[in-house]
Parts: C-alpha cells; sequence; structure tokens
C-alpha cells in the first residue's frame, strides 16, 4: 500500500509545488521542481496566448491601414504590437523551456533567448511611444526605424547584463518605465487635445508597466505567485483595453466626409 | 480660413477629384483643381503612380489621363475612418 500512496502524494505535490515543498508531518523533500510542473504553466499560457492574440490582431488592424496610406504613425503604432506579440512570445519559450540552472550551453541560450525577449519588447516600447512623437520630432535627416533598434539593442544589452544583479537589473527597468512614461507624458502635454487624449496615454503607461512587470517578473515569480498572477491581469487589462480603443476607433461610419 | 491640409488630406482630394470626372481626368485640370503647385503637384503624383493608387492611361487622341485603381477606390472609402484613427490616437 505504501508505494502507491506515495506516488499519490507525489502527484498533488507535483501539482502544487510552489505552495507545499515540504508537508508537515512527512520527511519527504521534494527534487527540484522541473519548468514545465510550473503550477503557474496553466495560466503563463492562457495569458500569453491572450496577450499574443490581442498584439496580433491590432497589428494586423493597423497594418491594413498602414498599406493603403503609408502613414509614419501608422507603420510604428502597428509594429509597435508585432514586436509586442514576438516579445510575450519569447518570454514564453524563456519560462518553460530553458531553466536557469541548465548546464553551460544551455545558460547561453537561456542568455541569448532573453536578449531577444528584451531587445523585442523595447523595440515595442519604443515604437510605440515614437508613433506619437514623429510629428514633432522628425527631421528629413534623421532615420528613426534605425535609431530606434539601435536605442533598442543597447537597452536590452545593458538590461540581460544586468540579469544576474536583481537589484541592478529592477533599477535598470525602473529608470526605462519612468522615463519612457515622462516622455510619454510629456507629449500628452503638448497635444493640441488633451482631454481626450487622457485615456489613451493612460493606457500606454499601463502596456510601459506590462512590459517591464513582465521584465521583473523573472524575479517576482519566485517571491510569490499571487504578484504574478497580480501582473498577468494588469497586462492582459492594458491589452484588452488597447484592442477595444483600436475596434472602437477604426470602426467604418457611412457619414460622409 | 482653412488650415493647411495634411498629405493625407492632399491624397485624398486628388484621388476625389479623379472620381468625380468620372475617373479620368487630364493632368492639367487636375493640377489646376488640386490647389497646389506645379511641383507639389508632380510630387504627389508621382508617389500615387508609384504606390498603385492611380494608373496612367491615354485617351483616343493619345492623351494623358489619370484614373483611379481599386486602392485608390478603397483609399476614399476608408480616408474617413483611418484620418479618425490617427487624429484619436494622436499619430
Amino acid at each position: 500500500m505504501e508505494p502507491k500512496l506515495g506516488c499519490a502524494f507525489q502527484v498533488h505535490v507535483h501539482c502544487t509545488s510552489i505552495f507545499l515543498i515540504n508537508l508537515p508531518g512527512t520527511d519527504v523533500i521534494m527534487p527540484p521542481m522541473p519548468p514545465m510542473d510550473n503550477p503557474l504553466v496553466g495560466a503563463e499560457t492562457f495569458y500569453t496566448l491572450v496577450v499574443i492574440a490581442v498584439c496580433l490582431a491590432i497589428y494586423l488592424k493597423t497594418r491594413r491601414m498602414y498599406k493603403l496610406t503609408y502613414h509614419q504613425g501608422l507603420f510604428y503604432f502597428s509594429n509597435a504590437f508585432l514586436f509586442f506579440a514576438l516579445s510575450f512570445l519569447s518570454r514564453f519559450f524563456l519560462r518553460f523551456r530553458f531553466p536557469p540552472e541548465a548546464i553551460p550551453a544551455e545558460r547561453m541560450i537561456f542568455s541569448l533567448g532573453y536578449l531577444v525577449f528584451f531587445y523585442t519588447g523595447a523595440v515595442a516600447a519604443f515604437m510605440l511611444l515614437y508613433s506619437t512623437m514623429w510629428k514633432k520630432t522628425a527631421k528629413p535627416t534623421m532615420r528613426p526605424f534605425y535609431n530606434i533598434l539601435f536605442l533598442a539593442l543597447l537597452t536590452s544589452l545593458i538590461a540581460t547584463i544586468a540579469l544576474p544583479f536583481p537589484p541592478a537589473f529592477v533599477t535598470f527597468m525602473g529608470i526605462i518605465f519612468v522615463g519612457s512614461s515622462a516622455l510619454s507624458y510629456l507629449n500628452y502635454r503638448t497635444s493640441e487635445t488633451k482631454d481626450r487624449l487622457l485615456g489613451l496615454y493612460a493606457i500606454y503607461a499601463l502596456l510601459l508597466l506590462a512590459f517591464v512587470a513582465n521584465a521583473i517578473s523573472h524575479f517576482a515569480i519566485f517571491i510569490s505567485p499571487v504578484v504574478a498572477i497580480f501582473m498577468y491581469v494588469l497586462s492582459i487589462a492594458a491589452f484588452l483595453a488597447q484592442l477595444y480603443l483600436v475596434l472602437s476607433s477604426s470602426k467604418y461610419k457611412k457619414k460622409g466626409r | 480660413m482653412r488650415s493647411k491640409r495634411d498629405r493625407l488630406e492632399i491624397i485624398y482630394d486628388i484621388l476625389s477629384l479623379i472620381r468625380s470626372h468620372g475617373n479620368s481626368i487630364r493632368p492639367t485640370p487636375l493640377l489646376r483643381k488640386s490647389n497646389l503647385s506645379t511641383q507639389g503637384f508632380a510630387e504627389y503624383i508621382k508617389e500615387l503612380l508609384e504606390k498603385g493608387f492611380v494608373r496612367e492611361m491615354s485617351d483616343s487622341r493619345g492623351k494623358k489621363l489619370y484614373t483611379l485603381t481599386d486602392k485608390g477606390f478603397a483609399y476614399i472609402n476608408n480616408y474617413n475612418t483611418i484620418k479618425r484613427f490617427i487624429t484619436d490616437f494622436d499619430l
């Protein structure tokens, strides 16, 4: 009978292993949890799928408008959501496929994976910011697209180097968030129709926060699953709000010019 | 006084002019009615031809005509929606 009970107990602990590493009254110490046994795997998968689907829906909707008008703002806006989707996809693989305790070769892949996650996320955040600023900053001599790619590469390299040092990493991501939000707020202040745009810029701030929270969640998920769940809800809310704005604004109206 | 037209609006005006003339118009009346300088008009027409909004044709006497493509019609039909989107998102 005993082996059967042990088996049942192990299955139960595997399902809830973040919460119950050692049960009182038992001498069983669980081995390190394989990545796919993470109890948040379901939530993480659902969250990633929702965010990627929302990002791709926004990308496709706005890409069609860009192909008709070749408007610079639409170009940066639509690509921002393509890069957000790529960023969340790379994050998903990182979370479940490359544990940091892996052998050196896999560690290298893990670091490169993080570089991809930071890079795509940074490109997305910078493009979203630039989509609202290009009219005020564009100069004929500027090459903003390449500047954004270079700035994102620099940011992601620093973030990857700082990754093994949690305080430095969190501080760096905080600086990125505060800097981006400040730029976004300054842009909002100089916009012609401030009142109408308040909701839009609040959502941009939420999206930036979601990106930074996702980057920091590498540490947060080990502190508390509640923090991780809160971050998922925050991110999904931000992206769904953005999708709602996009769909309601791009709804076809028959009324003439 | 009417404010200065932006790029999207100028393109809309040119395409609408072509459509309102039975989808074929000669360059000279199009230039005159578009309220653009000769140089500005040439730049816009070049862009519209390159991007496939407008097609260049000849009439029975060999005179040049501009007509709209499907993409040109799609632009006119979606202009209001796209314009509102750009304004709403401060793009």
